[in-house]
């Protein structure tokens, strides 16, 4: 084999390799892992959010059927003029004159009415305490709530809202079997009456937050035609006591005559949406996050990056690790890029996953329009790394490959089966002198001796000199001995010669 | 050179061997991390805290270990001991225990029998747990192996609304020294029902008072041997009489619920009560009428009665590493979760956590750190006056802790029952 075909088997062998790497590139063949990460992400993104849609629509349904109970219990309770003064007369209560419903009719003769007597107004919340506990322990919710339009303060500000507010430290989705109801916001009267474990977070009445005001009011001013099972809300991330910090689902509470007691609803805190949505994505930390924004409503494809934002502060977040130094902050803007969803908070960590659109509401609901949406993402980092593996897993196969189809035939050839390969390669001679030496060569062979004749034989074989020399039991210099008399006789000066002679003779053999 | 060359392989086995010899990591590395799980039962404040802790663990010491920890479920006690329970009876749909979960000691007897509970002082050298609070080991310790580590504990005192109490000591001629034994207690009662009318004392467990009492008397109230409680002795029948003739004479209210209920909406001065109920005293109370007030609370060791000595009751649970038989990797993530514990409890980070939480440390070293005011600067008034009374408490009290056997559960439970009944019959008495 000449130097010149062994640079082309080599250079033929790397463009095979090359082709098969590409062809397998083709095929996603190197990146299956980061293939199946997405694989798993989208996966666990569509089975997260179905699950979240089924209980949060139970949840909405246990939410208006809640204020529609309360609504009627209030109306029963409340309409009786008659039961309501027996009530006062009962409790000693100073304003004898005190009517209710009347007063309810009236919101500013009614606070009126209700300072002069927050026994009434105590006795509405106690009206709802039955309603809201059962109503918790049958729930997938974290906490129920029924927030009054009126408040046992004076000169009470227009956050300040009378109210109860329970919640079960053991939801259902959690434990089935045992709950545990702790009292948050409202009377102690009724705590003590009712023997359930205040926290030490306890308020009398709720202070509630920008978010939950406009929630309350947008509930208030829902008309009336609207079906009573659409009458619900979704909130942003708030909280009801300052330190617990939940989504609720709310619906105004109003009796047939169009009087509006307050709202009620459920909550689902964030501790309770991370036992629940706990993304498991093998060995990868990733997230799941329920939030809205409100420019989700076109195309995200057409849009210049970044598409849209979100805030990590109005969203509901679960992990499958405790880590703050992966996990995003402030707020978080979304891009389209290559295929690919990145995620970039406001420190500038970047995440790589995926969201989905999920409504909430019904058609024709007051809030149809308020579009949420999950997403799942893990760090990129991850992806990074799993990147420059399949980069170093490919130039490695590119290598084995090149070794495989290149290297290792051209090694063995120069190696192991150099000399018949030289021997095939060797090319009858066609010159005067060369066919004179060879005439000579044929007609000397029967001068040989005995024993020349039987190394000429083994020489013809392809024997070397010390096989030969073991074959026979000779010294290697008998041997060298024998050779020498033998190339004298027959003309030739080397072992090279002798087997291209013996060669040809083979040849014109065959030829005859 | 072949003679080099083995001289050199074999030093290099030699170092080798020595090294796994002397600092064993059980393959913890930085580059494949261990995820060790965990339970526990911390809620509201403490379970931020305990979050923080973790945080700063996995993203600290455990990135340099390979260690991170997962908390998989928070639940109650009461529902965590259900969930062990279930998996030592091998019940069909016991859940998968964790690597660590708080536990106390009479689940970790059940847990020992089973061989399912790791000995920390395979992991934690002698050395080590010298520094720790004897008592707070002790507690932990089945058969000689430590299987519950305390990483927190706690005590009872006497919370004292102060402001209410100044007012009423100024007109009556009283002081908090009165405060220091139940005999004072149940006077200050008498006089302030005289006074104003309303009640001034509870406490959340009168069992707790009972047993602890005892031990002030060098008794035991409870009888392992006959596994039952000793109402029929001397210091009992005293005790209770002592206690009867307070609540007859007026100023104890006998409640079902925590005292620090009461003490929210200012119907009563004082309570006995854990030192992780601190977060339930805040710096107000709100009246029933929905009018609020500022006061101060103020945190009093344990009253000690009839000249007895001082002695405390230790609460609180502590931290078992689960040993999972089948699990190749047992002894690395025992050894990690070894790792956190040791770690958790160091004086900076402990001090953190109760800095928070108003439990105590568990280092003998944190509370030389406390009295010398080196805590962190976002710690709260209240819990800063608690923790200056329990660190009072463990120089100048004992801390004991209750024995362990099967029923005693549900004895306490009935004995509390019981007596608070009898309580009751006596205030409708009056």
């Amino acid at each position: 084999m000449t130097k010149k075909t062994v640079f082309f088997s080599l250079v033929i062998s790397f463009f095979v390799s090359l082709t098969l790497v590409y062809v397998l590139f083709l095929f996603d063949f190197f990146s299956v892992e980061t293939k199946n990460i997405e694989q798993q992400m989208k996966q666990e993104l569509s089975i997260l959010t179905k699950k979240l849609k089924a209980n949060f629509s139970i949840i909405s349904i246990e939410t208006t059927s809640l204020s529609q109970n309360l609504s009627k219990k209030f109306a029963e309770d409340f309409n009786d003029n008659k039961r309501i003064s027996e009530n006062l007369t009962n409790n000693q209560i100073e304003n004898q004159e005190l009517n209710l419903t009347k007063l309810i009719n009236d919101k500013h003769n009614l606070n009126l009415g209700i300072l002069n007597s927050n026994h009434n107004l105590t006795k509405l919340i106690n009206e709802s305490y039955t309603t809201l506990h059962s109503g918790l322990i049958t729930s997938h919710a974290s906490g129920v709530f029924f927030i009054s339009d009126f408040s046992f303060s004076k000169d009470a500000l227009p956050t300040n809202k009378a109210g109860l507010y329970l919640r079960n430290l053991e939801p259902n989705v959690i434990n089935s079997n045992f709950y545990d109801i702790r009292y948050f916001i409202g009377p102690a009267s009724i705590q003590r009456e009712k023997k359930i474990s205040m926290v030490p977070q306890w308020q009398m009445e709720f202070v509630l937050k920008p978010e939950v005001i406009n929630i309350f009011t947008a509930l208030q001013n829902i008309e009336g035609q609207i079906t009573t099972n659409k009458q619900f809300n979704w909130s942003k991330k708030t909280t009801l006591e300052d330190y617990t910090r939940v989504v609720i689902c709310s619906s105004p509470v109003k009796d047939n005559n169009g009087r509006f007691w307050g709202i009620a609803g459920y909550d689902i805190s964030e501790m309770l949406f991370k036992l629940q949505y706990s993304p498991s994505l093998e060995n990868k930390k990733s997230f799941f996050i329920l939030t809205s924004f409100e420019s989700a409503t076109s195309n995200l494809n057409e849009q210049v990056e970044p598409s849209i934002s979100f805030n990590i502060d109005d969203s509901l977040v679960s992990s499958n690790f405790i880590n703050s130094k992966i996990a995003p902050t402030g707020t978080v803007a979304v891009f389209e890029k290559n295929n690919s969803t990145i995620f970039v908070d406001s420190l500038g960590k970047r995440y790589i996953g995926f969201f989905e659109h999920i409504n909430l509401y019904q058609t024709d609901s007051p809030f149809e329009n308020k579009i949420n949406q999950t997403a799942i993402f893990i760090p990129e980092d991850e992806i990074l790394i799993l990147k420059k593996k399949e980069k170093i897993n490919t130039f490695a196969f590119f290598c084995i490959s090149f070794l495989i189809f290149g290297i290792i035939p051209v090694f063995f050839s120069a190696f192991f089966i150099k000399e018949k390969i030289l021997v095939k390669e060797i090319v009858i001679p066609q010159n005067t002198k060369e066919t004179e030496i060879f005439e000579n060569f044929i007609a000397n062979l029967n001068t040989l001796s005995i024993s020349e004749k039987r190394i000429f034989d083994l020489y013809r074989k392809n024997y070397s000199g010390a096989e030969i020399a073991k074959k026979l039991n000779l010294s290697i210099n008998t041997v060298k001995t024998h050779s020498k008399h033998i190339y004298e006789k027959l003309g030739i000066s080397s072992r090279k010669e002798l087997l291209v002679f013996t060669s040809m003779m083979d040849e014109m053999k065959n030829k005859h | 050179m072949k003679k080099s060359i083995i001289l050199f392989i074999s030093c290099a086995l030699l170092i080798l061997s020595v090294s796994s010899c002397t600092k064993n990591n059980y393959g913890l590395s930085p580059k494949k991390p261990t995820t060790i799980t965990m339970w526990h039962n911390y809620g509201g404040i403490m379970q931020e805290s305990m979050e923080n802790l973790v945080d700063i663990f996995n993203n600290t010491e455990g990135e340099k270990l390979g260690i991170v920890i997962s908390i998989t479920s928070i639940n109650s006690t009461a529902t965590l001991q259900e969930k062990i329970l279930q998996v030592i009876n091998d019940e069909p749909l016991a859940p998968e225990l964790p690597d660590i979960t708080t536990c106390y000691p009479s689940i970790a007897v059940l847990l020992n029998e089973k061989n399912m509970i790791a000995n920390l002082s395979e992991y934690i050298s002698e050395e080590d747990l010298n520094y720790y609070i004897p008592s707070f080991l002790e507690e932990g310790e089945i058969d000689d192996k430590l299987v519950v580590f305390p990483i927190a504990k706690s005590t009872e005192v006497l919370f004292v609304n102060a402001t209410l109490f100044d007012e009423f000591a100024i007109a009556n001629n009283i002081s908090y020294e009165d405060l220091n034994t139940f005999e004072g207690i149940f006077k200050c009662a008498n006089l302030y029902y005289k006074w104003c009318g309303k009640d001034f004392f509870t406490a959340d467990s009168f069992y707790n008072i009972v047993q602890t009492v005892f031990r002030q008397k060098n008794q035991y109230f409870e009888n392992a041997e006959d596994k039952k409680l000793n109402t029929n002795n001397a210091l009992y029948k005293e005790l209770f009489s002592s206690i009867e003739n307070a609540v007859s004479n007026g100023g104890i209210i006998i409640y079902d619920g925590y005292s620090s209920d009461l003490s929210k909406t200012g119907e009563i001065v004082c309570s006995i009560g854990s030192t992780a109920g601190i977060l339930f005293y805040g710096d107000k109370i709100t009246y029933p009428n929905n009018e609020t007030r500022n006061v101060e609370f103020k945190v009093l060791p344990y009253p000690v009665f009839q000249d007895g000595n001082k002695i405390a009751l230790q609460r609180g649970n502590g931290m078992s590493v689960i040993h999972h038989e089948k699990d190749a990797d047992s002894k690395k993530k025992e050894y990690a979760a070894s790792l956190f514990l040791k770690w958790f409890t160091q004086p900076e980070n402990n001090l953190y956590f109760i800095s928070e939480t108003g439990y105590l440390p568990v280092m003998k070293d944190s509370y030389n750190k406390i009295m010398s005011g080196n805590i962190p600067e976002t710690t709260q008034q209240p819990i800063i006056n608690l923790l200056k009374t329990a660190s009072l408490m463990e120089s100048e009290y004992t801390f004991y802790y209750p024995l362990v056997f099967d029923d005693l559960n549900s004895l306490s439970k009935a004995f509390e029952k019981e007596f608070k009944s009898s309580m009751k019959k006596v205030v409708k008495a009056k």
